[in-house]
């Protein structure tokens, strides 16, 4: 069984491994950087260390509703980083092996497979994916 | 076993010795009779080759006492040519190469052409092409690999014969790891499955074979955990390390056991609601971590001269190649600075160095390298008594190169016209030479000089020379920054990079053409809006404009800010990757309340923004 953390972007549902995920934090100020791409939100203080925002709906192109007030801190292999996403949803039980629906291979979308729960269409994130779609935007304004 | 260990001190000590005798040949070439000197050389070839036959090195030991061989001979003669300190310096070259394999895990290089005396010292110039190790037959490569060990279901004692398989495993080559630690296993938790790191030159079939004797196996497995793997690696070769004197050590301690002490009273006091002690134990905390900062950044800190030393062989290659007489003079080398911020001066000063000695200098004269600490600071110059930088030539590139219109290039002040050599493929040499003079020299300088918070300045009189200046902050970690609000953010700037802050009525401004101007101590400044730069919207009117005097691309500039908040020593951390790449800011701070501030660079925002 895997446990996952589904949560909004728009009208589609997304989710993560809960392996991946450090830490949930609420209320948290997220201060804006000076200079940043329109996907770096910001970033917050987590346990004295600074971590940058990342704002899932702009990066992956999703009209930007009100952002929870609850952000996903990623493990520090994945990162770290702090997801902002629309809304959380409560964990998941899923057998992933039997759940599956389709493997995505796209390289823009981010996502990992698609799996299907009690007739919703849940996208898992490609967190790789996603590392590198950040990677490129910090270097195009950058370098 | 913890072979990597030994390694480290050899290949720390053995580079050491090696800089001491550069340093040392450079000294004896002025002086070719110099008996303690030839003898120093000596005593250290010997080090190195005794060193590295006990580690096992065959051709550093071969090397090292070839060299010592060489130096014997200079003993009993009682003098060293140039000849004979030309093929040492290629010698101490091809050393150094040779550590670099021992510390890549790789094949020592081919020295044969070096002793024999086919290899063509003469030839070797400052940029060294990297000498392609040849891969020696006699010595395969040792490789990384995860072996899984797995216990037959029926075998008695499980610690005791995983420790024996261990020890027996360590014949075929290094054990870097087990999972679980052999202490773990003394402890009791013996599993039957136990996994092993080794680094070996024997094949996966080689150690099978080894390993089917041992009837209480019932698998021996090569499982491929390329990820582990490197990541092991990874922290096997880097993490370099310090030198710490055992004062500073029993200096941690004490100031160890102070804190716990502290820590209870403070406790103690905030249970009896004591305010009184609480804010002695308070007063007592601060002078304690004040003290901690102090003694880690000592640790950190090392004297310039673990850069400018590799600098005397540089100067003297340079003479050789161009035919000119230059004397290098160091003052102040035992200025000590933040280690990180060392090791980015290297290939700038030499830079600095380079140009002096290839535009500066005409035919003999003198280098002067210069260190001073300013309160916070360390100021380091390069100096030269050559021909100067001329600002005619400067305005007529700048001209060419459209980095001036023209009449900006009739108005601009020659100081501010010689900060221009900074920009960007800016070069004056006529010709491009072989070390310098392709463009891409001062800019280097200037941003490395920035990146680490400094300022760089350049001042030159045309026939007198020209004195190249890095105002540097003492360490890179903890710094002095001006803190100032804009549009809601709290922002800061390092304080070497603000000349003054003002503030001024809003009438003061006036127009130039299109730009908005302030006069100041009889300067025409130009108004930049930090709100416009950060693409903000405009501010509410000020009674006062608070302006930071500041300099972009050489050139002074009032920033107008929404408020002046005061200066402070605060702690950088940088952005995780990749957010570290982002241009403009690439780090903050977490203030006492929690509050997060960000650091700035001016100049790549307007890079950015024009970019």
């Amino acid at each position: 069984m895997n446990q996952l953390l589904p949560f909004k972007l728009g009208e589609e549902t997304y989710a993560l491994e809960l392996t991946e995920i450090q830490e949930v934090v609420e209320n948290r100020s997220v201060y804006p950087l000076p200079s940043a791409p329109d996907m770096v939100a910001g970033a917050i203080g987590f346990h004295g260390r600074i971590i940058p925002v990342v704002d899932l709906s702009i990066l992956l192109g999703f009209p930007t509703g009100p952002r929870s007030e609850r952000l996903i801190v990623l493990t520090d292999d994945n990162g770290p980083v702090a997801l902002a996403v629309d809304r959380l949803l409560p964990v998941l039980n899923v057998d992933l092996l039997q759940g599956i629906l389709t493997q995505s291979n796209s390289e823009a979308d981010c996502i990992r497979a698609v799996l299907n729960w009690q007739e919703e269409m849940i996208s898992l994130l490609d967190l790789a994916q996603l590392q590198k779609t950040v990677e490129q935007l910090c270097s195009k304004t950058g370098g | 076993m913890d072979f990597s260990k030994y390694r480290d001190m050899f290949l720390n000590e053995a580079a050491e010795h090696l800089q001491q005798m550069v340093e040392t040949l450079v000294a004896v070439e002025k002086q070719p009779t110099d008996r303690d000197g030839i003898a120093a050389l000596f005593r250290q070839a010997h080090s190195i080759k005794g060193m590295a036959a006990t580690m096992g090195y065959e051709a550093t030991a071969r090397l090292a006492h070839n060299l010592e061989d060489s130096l014997d001979i200079c003993r009993q003669q009682d003098s060293i040519d140039t000849a004979q300190i030309d093929r040492l310096l290629a010698g101490i070259d091809l050393l150094e190469g040779l550590l670099e394999d021992i510390s890549a895990e790789r094949p020592e290089r081919d020295i044969d052409a070096f002793i024999s005396g086919t290899l063509d010292v003469s030839i070797l110039e400052l940029d060294r092409p990297e000498i392609i190790p040849h891969a020696d037959k006699t010595a395969p490569v040792a490789e990384e690999m995860l072996i899984e060990l797995r216990l037959d279901e029926k075998a008695a004692a499980a610690g005791p014969r995983l420790l024996v398989l261990i020890r027996q495993l360590a014949n075929f080559g290094a054990v870097l790891k087990t999972s679980p630690t052999e202490a773990q296993i003394l402890q009791g938790g013996a599993p039957r499955k136990l996994r092993v790191w080794l680094q070996t030159d024997q094949s996966r079939e080689q150690l099978q074979q080894q390993l089917r004797k041992y009837s209480e196996l019932s698998d021996v497995l090569f499982p491929d955990e390329k990820q582990v793997s490197t990541r092991q690696k990874k922290i096997s070769q880097i993490a370099p390390t310090v030198r710490v004197s055992t004062d500073l050590l029993d200096h941690f301690i004490n100031l160890t056991g102070e804190l716990i002490t502290n820590r209870y009273s403070l406790q103690t006091a905030a249970g009896e609601q004591n305010w009184q002690n609480l804010h002695e134990g308070l007063g007592q905390l601060t002078r304690l971590v004040k003290n901690l900062q102090h003694q880690v950044l000592q640790v950190r800190m090392m004297p310039l001269s673990s850069v400018t030393g590799r600098l005397p062989r540089a100067v003297r290659d340079l003479c050789r190649s161009s035919g000119k007489e230059v004397q290098l003079k160091i003052d102040g080398s035992e200025i000590e600075l933040d280690r990180a911020i060392l090791e980015e001066l290297t290939d700038p000063l030499l830079h600095m160095l380079r140009n002096a000695v290839d535009h500066g200098i005409e035919q003999r004269g003198t280098v002067q390298i210069k260190a001073w600490r300013e309160r916070d600071q360390v100021l380091i110059q390069v100096a030269d008594d050559g021909c100067g930088i001329d600002p005619e030539k400067i305005r007529q590139r700048a001209l060419e190169r459209d980095l001036l219109s023209p009449a900006q290039a009739e108005t601009i002040r020659n100081y501010d016209l010689l900060q221009l050599i900074c920009s960007p493929g800016f070069s004056t040499a006529g010709e491009i030479s072989a070390t310098s003079g392709r463009g891409v020299g001062m800019d280097v300088v200037k941003t490395a000089v920035e990146r680490l918070g400094g300022v760089l300045l350049i001042d030159s009189t045309l026939g007198e020379g020209a004195k190249i200046t890095m105002k540097l902050p003492l360490s890179v970690a903890i710094i002095r920054v001006l803190m100032l609000d804009c549009a809601g953010m709290l922002l800061a700037m390092p304080i070497p990079r603000v000349l003054q802050t003002i503030e001024i009525p809003p009438e003061e401004v006036q127009t130039s053409g299109k730009q908005l101007v302030i006069s100041h101590q009889g300067e025409l400044l130009p108004l930049l809006s930090l709100r416009k730069i950060l693409k903000r919207p405009k501010g509410p009117k000020l009674k006062l404009l608070p302006l930071v005097i500041t300099e972009v691309l050489g050139r002074k500039v009032g920033l107008v800010v929404d408020r002046l908040v005061g200066q402070r020593e605060v702690f950088i951390q940088s952005f995780p990757a990749p957010f570290d790449r982002l241009r403009g800011c690439s780090g903050g701070t977490i203030l006492g309340d929690g509050r997060l501030m960000f650091v700035f660079d001016l100049q790549s925002l307007l890079e950015k923004r024009r970019g």
